[in-house]
């Protein structure tokens, strides 16, 4: 019993207190004299990581640095989110097998008939990088950045926009342009993610100040943006990509999908309907798509 | 500059799902031998690369926790070279007995998660405060004290109380959904 409640002490003062060298060597006498504590010392310590992890997950930096990054997710919630998770990343496979169907419907979208005119104009820029990102080669990709780009451009320059809006429609049309000029597989898939990545934290703070509409737009603008990074991931994975920093910017990329994907599912505990409809379309929305394409195989 | 490894084979869109799946295993795991959590993050860092330089040596017929954490096991022994004894929790022998036990019995994390989540929830309001203030908000003990107009003694007993109460909610649940 002494020895449990000293035990108990050690451990706790490693889990919650500073640095210790004089506790840490009384901690591994005792376990090492004591081996039936061995299992609750492993216990404790999966417990405290596992404590950790619910709130906040990290991941390998992209970044050249070599260092990794703490991302910012305080409120994850896990619990069935993990297997969910697994389950969206596998519908994310089929993405490429609904390629052709979905390139038809993006290509219409971006079309520039008099009933889109009215539409927002950070909806056709999304709609624009995704269409980018499913070209077929670098013709393609030049024809329709060519074909919209100027048009996308006055849009945005004489559109009315909130500053939040703005930003993120100027950083759409960034990547429209870094999108014609580059044919690197792993870096679009990251630099398609990290927009999805703006988007979930700004429906998180629409979610947290209850902007229902807002929830919902950006619901949708997510879904869309989604089929853009399974494309990319698609592309990505099938690319024979050997360099380590290749590897690494793709464990990222798909990483922070992941923790994306929880994300999504705490803010959709949050909310009410009908934005919380919105936001479960976006996490079912790879199911659609594997539907979609076994409708058409 | 990097010596670029390449490995037989381009990760799969299977690996890459098994690699994403079981992260929060492998953060457990590698927090376990290491003792806490500061350097984990580093560590899993370094664990998802070699993981995906092998993944053409990856055996799809076997499971796949057990063959990660050989490298993750790797990747900490080369951290634990590096480091004064001070930063060290565990001995040589123990870190080895600890590594041992976790490659053979590796926990079914997902549902340890679940049930995690769902105890966490069955906290009192006080309880859950407390332990929110510890991990989500990182605060240290002294200044929980501080707030609470209580000794650092007594946080830090409570804390490991409810750790206890976690754990064996945890084991409960698991054991009523017929596994542990």
């Amino acid at each position: 019993m002494k020895v449990h409640a000293e035990f108990e002490r050690l451990l706790g003062g490693l889990l919650d207190g500073p640095a210790d060298r004089r506790r840490n060597d009384q901690l591994c006498a005792l376990l090492a004299e004591h081996p039936e504590l061995q299992r609750e010392y492993v216990e404790y310590l999966q417990l405290h990581a596992m404590l950790n992890w619910r709130v906040g997950l990290t991941i390998p930096d992209a970044n050249a640095d070599d260092r990794a990054t703490v991302l910012p997710m305080p409120t994850v919630q896990l619990g069935p989110a993990e297997r969910r998770n697994s389950r969206w990343r596998a519908w994310s496979l089929s993405a490429a097998m609904t390629f052709f169907a979905a390139t038809l419907a993006i290509v219409m979208l971006v079309g520039e008939s008099p009933s889109r005119a009215s539409v927002d104009v950070v909806d056709r820029l999304i709609d624009w990088n995704i269409a980018l990102t499913r070209a077929e080669s670098p013709k393609d990709r030049d024809g329709i950045y060519s074909a919209h780009a100027e048009t996308i451009k006055a849009s945005l320059a004489s559109a009315n926009l909130r500053p939040e809006d703005r930003v993120f429609a100027e950083k759409l049309l960034a990547t429209g342009v870094w999108l014609k000029q580059t044919d690197d597989p792993v870096a679009e898939y990251g630099r398609i993610s990290d927009l999805a990545d703006q988007v979930v934290a700004r429906l998180d703070v629409a979610s947290q100040t209850q902007d229902a509409k807002q929830v919902t737009k950006l619901a949708n603008a997510l879904d869309r943006i989604e089929a853009g990074v399974d494309a990319t991931f698609e592309r990505a994975v099938t690319s024979n990509v050997v360099s380590k920093e290749g590897k690494k910017k793709l464990a990222h990329a798909t990483l922070g999908g992941t923790l994306r994907m929880k994300k999504l599912e705490t803010i959709l505990e949050n909310n009410l309907d009908p934005p919380r409809k919105a936001i479960h379309r976006t996490l079912k929305g790879r199911h659609k798509a594997k539907k979609l394409f076994r409708m058409n195989d | 500059m990097d010596a670029v490894k390449p490995s037989r084979l381009a990760p799969t869109p299977e690996f890459l799902l098994l690699l994403t799946g079981n992260q929060s295993a492998l953060y457990a795991c590698i927090t376990a031998t290491l003792g806490g959590t500061e350097s984990t993050h580093d560590l899993l860092q370094e664990t998802n690369v070699v993981l995906l330089e092998k993944s053409g040596e990856y055996d799809a017929t076997r499971p796949f926790l057990p063959w990660a954490l050989t490298f993750a096991r790797f990747q900490v022994l080369a951290w634990r070279k590096k480091q004064s004894r001070d930063r060290l929790v565990l001995s040589d022998a123990l870190f080895d007995k600890v590594a041992d036990s976790l490659a053979t019995a590796a926990p079914p994390q997902s549902r340890q998660l679940d049930a995690l989540e769902s105890c966490y929830q069955k906290l009192s309001v006080d309880w859950r405060r407390l332990m929110d203030a510890r991990y989500q908000k990182g605060e240290a003990v002294r200044d929980i004290a501080l707030a609470l107009g209580q000794t650092e003694n007594v946080v830090s007993v409570t804390l490991f109380r409810i750790r206890k109460a976690l754990l064996e909610c945890m084991r409960k649940t698991l054991t009523a959904e017929g596994g542990s």
